[in-house]
């Protein structure tokens, strides 16, 4: 058995992650055709690289990695103001009963982010990383990501008060 | 405890759930429901973060996917499906880019193996047109040929031990030497018929690899050791000893070129530890 066919192939990939890749990317860059673009990079790399995948099982990791390389090779921090947010396509939400948050909103509380923060708020509400899964990814502690986690979690949700999208707590 | 402590102990508390990794004592869990039990607003407030955590995903992933971009990533992707295995960037490198700027030790391991490689690939067939030994006359005749084979970009800079100070005739395991970069490759070759002994060998290293290599014996004159005090500024480098299957101890000396920024090393047989024989095999690396 050759060790080229227990490596996943870069199709499947694309179907099973392309979406989350995209979304995050988004987030990240805070630029509909940058996710585009970052998502497109992420997979073409993938393919020229997929030999290197060492454990098929952490793939999502992996191209997380990858485009976040990518982003972090050809960004620098940008500061956004609320007005410059661009208006963001949004769907509807799976009906949990909750609303959801104005997303040009929460889009402007994460340009704000230091990516430090940022980074870990992504992978673990949008990638649904594991603390363990995340510290291997920026190769941090594990108590860093928490922190960093904790903080950046308050820095949302107080720029979401300031900006009246949730209601201060008493 | 306030509320951050219980916030940062819940958290703790949930990667244990999730990943069985025990970082909570049962103390700091039974102080947890303690603490809950007797500021009751708290529990209020971890409530609150959990909606607010049910929120932040659903906002964060509610952005819709463009159609038709799936398909064109998999159009480009057939493209260019063409294996591409030359590309050898640290993409994957997942240092932070602070410590990328400096060449990590598994980095420098990697050059130093890449350029062993390629190094010993190149001289191989050379290598195996030579006897064990050489006269003088065949090194005369064979050198030119070894240059030719050692472009600039294989040699780009030559070195000489400028002083015998530090260079004891004791140990030299873990002791550091100074080198100049005074000794041109345009003056070693010129002394090219003036080798004493030129010798194929091999050694390997602690890893297990097994390293051919040339030895190339020049003699004392030609190294002006006090000669060039003006040369350029000394640099340091770090010392290993290998042994070779023959029996022969070498000492690796292994520097960072701070002009190139690259990575070149030198073995010197063990035995003579005077600069009066000096037997020096170049290996330098082309990164």
């Amino acid at each position: 058995m050759s060790e080229a066919s227990s490596q996943p192939e870069i199709r499947q990939l694309v179907v099973e992650h392309y979406e989350m890749l995209y979304r995050f990317a988004w987030r990240l860059s805070g630029s509909k055709e940058d996710a585009e673009d970052l998502t497109q990079q992420t997979f073409l790399t993938a393919q020229r690289k997929l030999h290197q995948l060492q454990d098929p099982g952490a793939v999502k990791s992996w191209l997380c990695t990858i485009l976040r390389h990518l982003f972090f090779r050809t960004n620098q921090p940008k500061q956004t103001s609320l007005d410059l947010v661009p208006e963001l396509d949004v769907v509807s939400s799976d009906g949990d009963g909750l609303d959801t948050f104005d997303s040009e909103a929460l889009q402007a509380a994460l340009d704000d982010l230091p990516e430090d923060f940022r980074t870990p708020i992504l992978l673990f509400y949008m990638g649904d990383f594991s603390y363990t899964e995340i510290a291997e990814q920026m190769e941090i502690p594990l108590g860093t990501v928490m922190s960093r986690l904790a903080r950046g979690r308050e820095h949302l949700k107080q720029k979401l008060i300031t900006r009246g999208f949730i209601e201060t707590p008493h | 405890m306030n509320i951050s402590d219980l916030q940062n102990l819940m958290d703790r508390l949930a990667h244990q759930i999730d990943e069985g990794e025990e970082i909570v004592s049962a103390d700091q869990e039974r102080q947890l429901e303690d603490e809950l039990s007797r500021h009751p607003e708290w529990a209020d407030e971890m409530r609150s973060r959990e909606l607010f955590d049910v929120q932040l995903r659903d906002s964060l992933c509610e952005l819709q996917v463009p159609t038709g971009g799936q398909d064109r990533l998999l159009a480009l992707l057939e493209e260019s499906a063409e294996p591409n295995v030359e590309d050898s960037s640290e993409l994957l490198n997942t240092q932070p880019a602070t410590t990328q700027e400096r060449p990590s030790r598994r980095r420098v391991i990697g050059i130093f193996s890449a350029a062993c490689l390629l190094f010993v690939a190149s001289l191989g067939v050379f290598l195996s047109t030579l006897t064990p030994v050489l006269t003088v006359a065949e090194v005369q005749q064979n050198i030119p040929r070894m240059w030719d084979l050692s472009t600039e970009e294989l040699l780009p800079t030559d070195v000489a031990i400028s002083s015998s100070a530090t260079l004891p005739n004791g140990d030299w395991e873990n002791s550091r030497i100074h080198y100049q970069t005074d000794w041109s490759l345009t003056e070693l070759n010129s002394t090219a018929g003036q080798f004493a002994e030129f010798r194929k060998f091999s050694f390997q290293s602690s890893r297990g690899i097994v390293h051919n290599g040339l030895l190339v014996s020049l003699p004392t004159a030609k190294f002006p050791a006090e000669e060039h005090p003006s040369a350029t500024s000394p640099f340091s480098a770090d010392i290993r000893y290998l042994s070779t299957p023959s029996g022969l101890t070498l000492a690796i000396v292994t520097w960072t070129n701070p002009e190139t920024n690259s990575l070149c090393f030198l073995a010197v047989p063990a035995e003579s530890r005077t600069l009066d024989a000096l037997d020096a095999l170049l290996y330098v690396n082309p990164v």
